[in-house]
């Protein structure tokens, strides 16, 4: 006996309800108008909705940087770009110490030091000793008007000793990191007082409605990075460079979602499974004819058949991953008298996926004649063999580059096509609650797991007492996917860190928090869509709480799990297991889990 | 450099898994290692007994070893900072060397329960650690299906705080009940059996011996009420009767996951003792060796 | 999520599981708990907020601990308090076995383990503090204690009890036959030889029926290295085991049943079966007599024995001379007057040779004092004959007066076979014979014998007449109690006279010695022994003037003596030879040549194998006896088939040569292994070493020829 609600009515979120600055006043857009590059825009491009002006106001902000000032930091991932107004600013090219940043490299530690630790364990909870708390020596933190900004250490004898490129007024930078989700590839300083534009990426977006200015943003891309993506491709592996030049001139790029998913993912949590698959962005939808051959670039994407009255999820798509080959290849190879293929299935972007769209034309004439048989979708091999028939030199490559293919996996073709699953409960579980994100999510088989808590202790007993997670988390079947931190792929939590404190492991893609240098803000532990980021008050050795000398506000610390870098054990959770039942996995495929459960 | 900056992170992701074989290969592994082991010291033995010499040392001998060896888990599980295999691994030779011990121990005794004080407690205390170990191996292999089958997986030390949760929520929900003439139904009915019901902690009884009877009893008599019920007040009885499932759940939870525990305790402080003893029997023992 | 349902809301994450105390939940805002407590309470174990009525509890950890702590707490205390009160009474390894479970009767704690554990007479801690001293005294010392009667003390410890020497030559003994095997480097003993604890195969603490005795194969093969893998394979064959000739006794089974058994005829005319337990009798402890006493033979032997035995045996004969020259011989009796005759036995000439010149005087003698065969023309040999006459004729005189063995003691020195045969023979019989032999005409009034005969005395000590002996005799004198044959005159003289059967009535005797010579021989004359000494005795011949001894009999106590009074002479002896060839003496010795034996002359029935039964085997009939098949013994026991053993061994030959000294050959066929084997297999009787071997040799002390024995 359900009893129907009654509705609650809302005002559907617009655009710019929240401004990027509010303080951004008329005069400062009037006064950004009058500087380049905003006054060679042509605002009549700007359609009604967006206007320049709306842009200027509520996707940017101005900022003023002292002398020393890191603004961006080569790894981080940003989502904005910045735009030198007055002042200069330096590019270090050369890959800066992390110690100039900052952050201490992890050292592991030998077997005396992690007893001596284990030994010493502290009897308060969160204890931390002075300069871990506070950073004593390198970087200064210090408020530029109201924000916490971090200042590299002697940065004029910095400046002499690495390689480093000035940019002045009107110069654009952090737009790749911005609107590619890439981490920033150089750390950025200023070299005197500057004052920069800040565009956020939505803004960015919009500005590209002006021919010069997108163009200014795109070519870049195209120019350095574009063809090197492609080439990692293991579909164009054997693609001449001649034919690769005119895929990378044919290549468009898009974006689809919201960069700030994670925003969003606390709001669609709410909905039905099904409601959220409509409230994602399409990409490509089924039963249409294929036009482009998309590879995702980054972000993630969904591809759903329709299934009953709704969608069901058949596989998820991460960087890499390549949509509609089948049907592109159905085109290229299948006799003229036999009708095209229409998509199977449909993609959708989930949260923010960053395509890159070969035309179907091109591909028929400069990819597919390069790519494997082996490679080939099944239900088109059949069709590209009887091809063959007529095309000798064809053969002539393949058997040449025979041993080349059987270097790749048979289930390379799999791997291409994203992460499918026979297991379809479970591939929607991980999509709808972003799991594929993680690439080593704590996963727990609850038909295995005696709930003894040894894992937290383990955690606890390497983290001086105090565990970085609790056993409790989302529960699909007998798979529990505990609230530690995923180390994921996407990693949200590190966008916005005003300091750099959080920052990921360039080997291991760990990522780590550097206390000394976290102001404590709470923007990691907030963005972070899994909850997985605990701000921690922290105690002096007595278990006294620091208090900031300042506010004598509680100092806060960011914390989560580092999967026990600097221990000789390797993530203790998983080693202290009594029975096997705790691993920490990849999700962004699907094959680890699948390898796992299938070996219990 | 546009080459260099575009270097993403290279994941190349560790999967930290400590299972190497499957769990039926690694059954199969463990009982040919066993037997095999057994077919050795068993030759030992013979050979020792046929020279004449002291197989009951020998056999004693083992049995000490094998008593030290699993021991060590237990400073294992303690010292987790220190990489010396998983400790799943350790809990696989500590099961398969038990085995052993247990086969050992048929050959060392004379009889299963010795006469006199000392050596009887020695083998009676023997017996139960090694009881208590197979009963933990059960335990641990069927309780967590029942546990998962459960509508929650709190944990232990958080149990008592759901309790209070769900008492918060209870009476939330009475509280919040438009005075209607079929509230004082079920305000009456909360305050004699529900109210208790949810304050109260966990009782021994249901600790040690779990049953739904009194979960379903409650429910069957907020049952019987619905018939003097309006809808509104019917979805708060409703609402109740979640709550004391949930509470039933806890209870549950809480008996099971405290047997996971408690079967620990008891082997692990009794095989403490056990070594104890064990020591001074062998030191009996050598010492009394007539020679 | 339906309506009516219920989600548990998101519980605080904030357990440190490694804490001792966690948040009580029990604060009075219980809002709170969910939100504001993520410190959790202190390490101390108070609550964090200032106003609260939250009391933190014990974590889980710290419960486990408690719990764990106490656990281990009291059973230390049992442990402590167990030592504290009970002592060593507190440890009790396991039941004792049934007979040493006595010991400890009425013992406590540590003075029942004392009993056995030399160590256990100071306290545990006392153990404790105290390491191995060897000096103290050992536990098998404590064992020899009670069983030094089984074993010796010096040799307990020894493998087999057995001295370095002795198992060293054993063991080279069995080295030569043995060919080397890979297990002679296997298996080595876990004890030194001359080192072995009786706990080593003595496993106390095992309960009351635990076989404390047993000792597998395997473990006996520690030191003999030779695998045994069954029995019948492995075990080496014996030579003449279980048999061995019996030297002392000659009976041949195999002719009894084969030829004399078949041949004889009972009363119903059918031949007697010839039945091993007829004289092999069982006896208590269930085995059978190895040997059967003479009245299993009796039945068919006694017969033709006493026909043997009853033949007269001469001690002395007076020798008849051709014209005795009176100054030499003085008076000699007529009736030994005529032509030369009469000989000298073997038992005179014992005597005699005592001294040297009748010595010689009887090697002058033809074939060592046979008359008859005298040489008229030879002087010396007459001389010869006259002396040793004398002296026969002075002995008897001498024997008569003093008593035979006092005489023959003063001539011829102390002589226990001697003694034993003249024991029954009576100084009366001898002077009344030698009255008679040499008495002229007498008055009838005349009482008691007169010597009024005269003589030369030949040797001064010879032959010497004390008249107080006479007046003795004279005194003691009894007309009418005659002779007596037996012994046991001085108990009992009045018993009849052999002599006078009608001795009871003096007056006939009176009567008949009426007449001169003819009346005084008559009598004599008639006296017939077969008849007149059914059951033997000594007796007087008048015609042949002989003094002779009738056998009765088994085991006649003077033919006995006679033939144990040769033994000791060299066999080219003629005395020796000529009395064992006598019918009486030979009649024993074709049953007992033991008797002559050089060295261990024995009547008796001794095994006189070299090998020791039972130092290292046992053996018992009786389990056997139980299977229908076996009870019969020749299942096992075959007699020996003649024709194809050598002619000259058992009883022929041991009856051949009158010493019977035989070969030690038997007249069983060898046991053969296999009749053993056929059913003593792991599977059905058993072929345990132990079942027929000892550990402990049960002969005690040992002889070499044993150790050879057992090497073999």
């Amino acid at each position: 006996m359900a009893i129907s609600p009654p509705p609650t009515y809302v005002r559907r979120p617009e655009r710019w309800d929240q401004p990027m600055d509010a303080s951004m006043t008329d005069a400062d857009v009037a006064w950004l108008r009058s500087r380049q590059p905003f006054a060679s825009l042509d605002s009549a491009a700007f359609p009604r909705s967006t206007p320049l002006d709306g842009v200027l106001r509520n996707d940017c902000r101005l900022i003023r940087c002292e002398p020393g000032e890191i603004i961006v930091r080569e790894g981080d991932y940003g989502s904005s770009a910045f735009i030198v107004l007055a002042g200069s600013v330096s590019v270090f090219v050369s890959q800066l110490s992390p110690e100039s940043l900052g952050r201490t490299e992890v050292k592991t530690k030998s077997w005396a030091q992690s007893l001596q630790a284990w030994w010493a364990t502290s009897r308060h909870a969160e204890v931390r000793t002075a300069e871990q708390v506070a950073i004593s020596s390198g970087p200064k933190i210090g408020q530029v008007d109201d924000r916490p900004a971090i200042f590299m250490q002697d940065f004029s004898a910095m400046i002499r000793q690495s390689e480093t490129v000035s940019l002045g007024p009107s110069e654009l930078f952090g737009e790749v990191a911005a609107m590619y989700r890439t981490p920033r590839p150089a750390t950025v300083v200023a070299e005197v007082e500057a004052t920069l534009v800040e565009v956020r990426w939505q803004g960015l977006r919009l500005l590209r409605k002006d021919k010069r200015f997108a163009d200014q943003l795109e070519d870049h891309y195209r120019k350095n990075w574009l063809r090197i993506h492609l080439r990692e491709l293991s579909l164009l592996r054997y693609v001449p460079d001649d034919s690769m030049d005119r895929v990378v001139k044919a290549t468009a790029l898009r974006s689809f979602g919201r960069i700030e998913w994670n925003n969003d993912f606390r709001r669609t949590q709410k909905l039905t499974s099904r409601e959220q698959i409509e409230n994602e962005p399409i990409v490509a939808s089924e039963g249409q004819f294929p036009t482009d051959l998309i590879i995702v670039r980054s972000g993630f994407a969904r591809a759903s058949r329709s299934y009953g009255t709704g969608h069901q999820t058949t596989a998820y798509l991460g960087a890499g991953h390549v949509f509609g080959l089948a049907e592109a290849a159905h085109c290229a190879f299948r006799p003229e008298n036999m009708p095209a293929m229409v998509l199977q299935q449909s993609l959708r972007a989930v949260g923010f996926v960053d395509t890159l769209h070969i035309p179907i034309e091109v591909v028929v004439e400069h990819v597919l004649p390069h790519v494997r048989r082996s490679e080939l979708p099944t239900e088109v091999r059949h069709l590209a063999e009887a091809r063959l028939g007529l095309n000798g030199d064809r053969r002539r490559i393949d058997r040449s580059a025979e041993h080349e293919a059987s270097r790749y996996k048979a289930n390379d073709i799999r791997v291409l096509m994203g992460n499918t699953s026979d297991h379809t409960g479970r591939l929607e579980f991980l999509v709808e609650n972003r799991l594929f994100n993680g690439a080593q999510a704590m996963v727990i088989d609850l038909h295995r797991c005696t709930r003894c808590d040894e894992c937290v202790k383990a955690c606890a007993s390497t983290h001086d007492g105090n565990p970085r997670f609790v056993r409790d988390g989302l529960q699909y079947g007998p798979l529990q996917f505990v609230q530690a931190c995923m180390q994921c792929s996407d990693p949200v939590c590190m966008v916005g860190c005003p300091t750099g404190a959080i920052h990921r492991h360039t080997e291991t893609g760990v990522i780590q928090i550097q206390e000394s240098i976290c102001v404590g803000c709470g923007v990691c532990s907030s963005s972070c869509p899994y909850q997985n980021i605990r701000m921690t008050p922290v105690n002096d050795l007595k278990g006294n709480p620091y208090r900031d000398s300042r506010s004598g506000l509680p100092i806060l610390k960011a914390t989560k799990c580092d999967m026990c870098q600097s221990q000789p054990t390797g993530p203790a959770c998983v080693s202290s297991c009594p029975h096997d039942a705790l691993v920490r996995i990849d999700l962004t495929r699907s094959e680890p889990l699948e390898r796992w459960l299938e070996k219990r | 450099m546009a080459r260099e900056a575009l270097r993403e992170p290279s994941m190349e992701i560790v999967r930290y898994d400590t299972m190497k074989l499957s769990i039926r290969q690694r059954r199969v592994v463990a009982l040919v290692v066993v037997i095999s082991a057994l077919m050795v010291w068993l030759a030992g033995a013979h050979w020792i007994d046929t020279t004449l010499g002291r197989p009951e040392v020998y056999s004693g001998a083992t049995l000490l070893a094998c008593l030290v060896g699993l021991m060590a888990i237990g400073m294992r599980k303690r010292l987790v900072v220190l990489p010396l295999w998983s400790v799943s691994t350790w809990v696989q030779v500590h099961i398969y060397t038990g085995l052993f011990a247990c086969i050992v121990f048929a050959f060392h005794v004379p009889a299963i329960v010795a006469n006199g004080v000392f050596e009887g407690g020695l083998s009676i205390m023997f017996l139960v650690v090694a009881a208590s170990g197979v009963y933990g191996v059960f335990l641990s292999r069927t309780v967590p299906k029942r546990l998962t089958a459960l509508s929650s997986q709190p944990r232990f030390d958080r149990i008592q705080w759901h309790r209070n949760q769900l008492a918060v929520a209870a009476s939330d929900i009475i509280g919040e009940l438009a005075d209607t003439p079929d509230r004082s139904v079920v305000v009456s009915f909360f305050d004699q059996s529900l109210q208790p019901y949810f304050a109260s902690s966990l009782s021994t009884r249901y600790l040690l011996f779990p049953s739904t009877s009194y979960r379903r009893k409650l429910l069957a008599e907020l049952m019987e009420l619905d018939r003097y019920l309006n809808s509104e007040v019917q979805l708060a009885a409703k609402r109740l009767a979640a709550l004391i499932r949930h509470r039933d759940d806890l209870d549950y939870q809480n008996a099971l996951q405290f047997r996971l525990r408690a079967w620990v305790v008891i082997h692990g402080s009794l095989s403490v003792l056990l070594i104890v003893w064990s020591l001074v029997h062998a030191y009996l023992a050598i010492w009394m060796h007539g020679r | 999520m339906r309506r009516d349902d219920f989600e548990l809301p998101v519980a605080p994450a904030t357990d440190r599981p490694s804490d001792r105390y966690q948040c009580g939940f029990s604060c009075t805002d219980v809002g709170r708990t969910a939100l504001s407590c993520p410190l959790g309470p202190t390490a101390a174990g108070a609550c964090r907020h200032e106003k609260t009525l939250c009391r933190p509890v014990a974590s889980t950890s710290l419960r486990s601990q408690r719990w764990a702590t106490a656990v281990v707490v009291v059973g230390f205390m049992i442990l402590i308090v167990g030592v504290y009160e009970y002592g060593t009474g507190f440890y009790k390894p396991g039941p004792l076995s049934a007979p040493h479970s006595q010991i400890l009767a009425g013992k406590m704690g540590g003075a029942s383990c004392a009993a056995c554990h030399p160590q256990a007479t100071t306290s545990l801690f006392g153990w404790f503090l105290t390491g191995h001293d060897a000096a103290a005294l050992s536990q098998s010392d404590a064992c020899m204690d009670c069983h030094h009667n089984e074993l010796r003390q010096e040799t307990a410890r020894n493998a087999h009890n057995l001295t370095a020497e002795q198992l060293s030559g054993m063991n080279h003994g069995v080295n030569q036959t043995r060919p080397v095997s890979w297990n002679e480097w296997m298996l080595r003993p876990a004890f030194a030889l001359d080192d072995v604890a009786c706990a080593t195969c003595h496993q106390e603490h095992g309960g009351a029926d635990a076989r404390l005795t047993s000792l597998s194969d395997a473990q006996c093969q520690t030191c003999h290295s030779d695998r045994f893998t069954s029995f019948a394979t492995d075990h080496p064959a014996w030579d003449q085991w279980p048999y061995s000739k019996t030297e002392s006794i000659a009976f041949d089974h195999g002719t009894h049943a084969k030829r004399h058994f078949t041949a004889s005829k009972d009363e119903s005319g059918n031949a007697k079966p010839f039945r091993c337990l007829d004289c092999h009798e069982k006896k208590v402890n269930g085995e059978f007599s190895r040997v059967t006493g003479y009245q299993a033979c009796a039945d068919c032997h006694d017969k033709s024995l006493n026909q043997q035995v009853g033949e007269r045996l001469d001690l002395f004969t007076l020798p008849s001379l051709i014209q005795p020259r009176r100054e030499r011989v003085g008076d000699w009796p007529a009736a030994a007057t005529g032509f030369y005759d009469g000989k000298v036995g073997p038992l005179a000439r014992w005597l005699l040779n005592s001294d040297p010149t009748i010595r010689q005087a009887i090697a002058t003698l033809p074939a060592e004092g046979d008359y008859s065969r005298m040489d008229l023309n030879n002087a010396s040999q007459r001389d010869a004959a006259e002396t040793v006459a004398i002296a026969i004729a002075n002995f008897i005189d001498s024997m008569g007066s003093k008593g035979p063995i006092v005489a023959a003691t003063e001539f011829s020195g102390e002589n226990q076979a001697m003694n034993r045969i003249l024991k029954g023979l009576s100084p009366q019989l001898l002077s009344e014979s030698s009255y008679r032999w040499h008495r002229k005409v007498i008055d009838v009034g005349m009482v008691g014998p007169k010597q009024d005969w005269v003589r030369p005395t030949i040797r001064a000590a010879a032959v010497r007449t004390k008249d107080n002996d006479d007046e003795l005799l004279l005194d003691e004198d009894d007309p009418d109690g005659l002779l007596q044959e037996d012994g046991n005159s001085q108990e009992d003289p009045l018993l009849p006279s052999p002599l006078t059967p009608n001795g009871t009535l003096p007056g006939d005797s009176q009567g008949e010695l009426g007449d001169a010579t003819a009346l005084g021989m008559k009598p004599n004359l008639d006296f017939d022994p077969v008849t007149m000494l059914p059951h033997g005795g000594w007796f007087a011949n008048d015609t042949r003037m002989s003094i002779s001894y009738r056998g009765y009999g088994h085991a006649d106590p003077v033919l006995q003596a006679a033939i144990e009074l040769v033994a000791g002479l060299p066999e080219s002896d003629s005395i020796r030879r000529e009395l064992l060839g006598s019918n009486p003496a030979a009649a024993c010795m074709v049953c007992h040549p033991g008797a002559t034996r050089v060295g261990a002359a024995t009547w008796k029935v001794t095994p006189s194998s070299h090998r020791p039964r039972g130092a290292f085997t046992k053996f018992s009939h009786s389990p056997h006896m139980t299977l229908p098949v076996l009870s019969d013994c020749v299942q096992c026991h075959s007699l020996e088939d003649r024709d194809a053993a050598p002619p000259s061994t058992g009883l022929v030959t041991s009856v051949g040569n009158a010493n019977g000294l035989s070969g030690a050959h038997h007249d069983f066929a060898p046991l053969q292994k296999m009749i053993c084997s056929a059913c003593h297999t792991a599977m059905s009787a058993g072929d345990e070493c132990v079942k027929c071997h000892r550990y402990h040799p049960s002969q005690e002390p040992f002889s070499h020829d044993v150790l050879d024995g057992a090497a073999k």
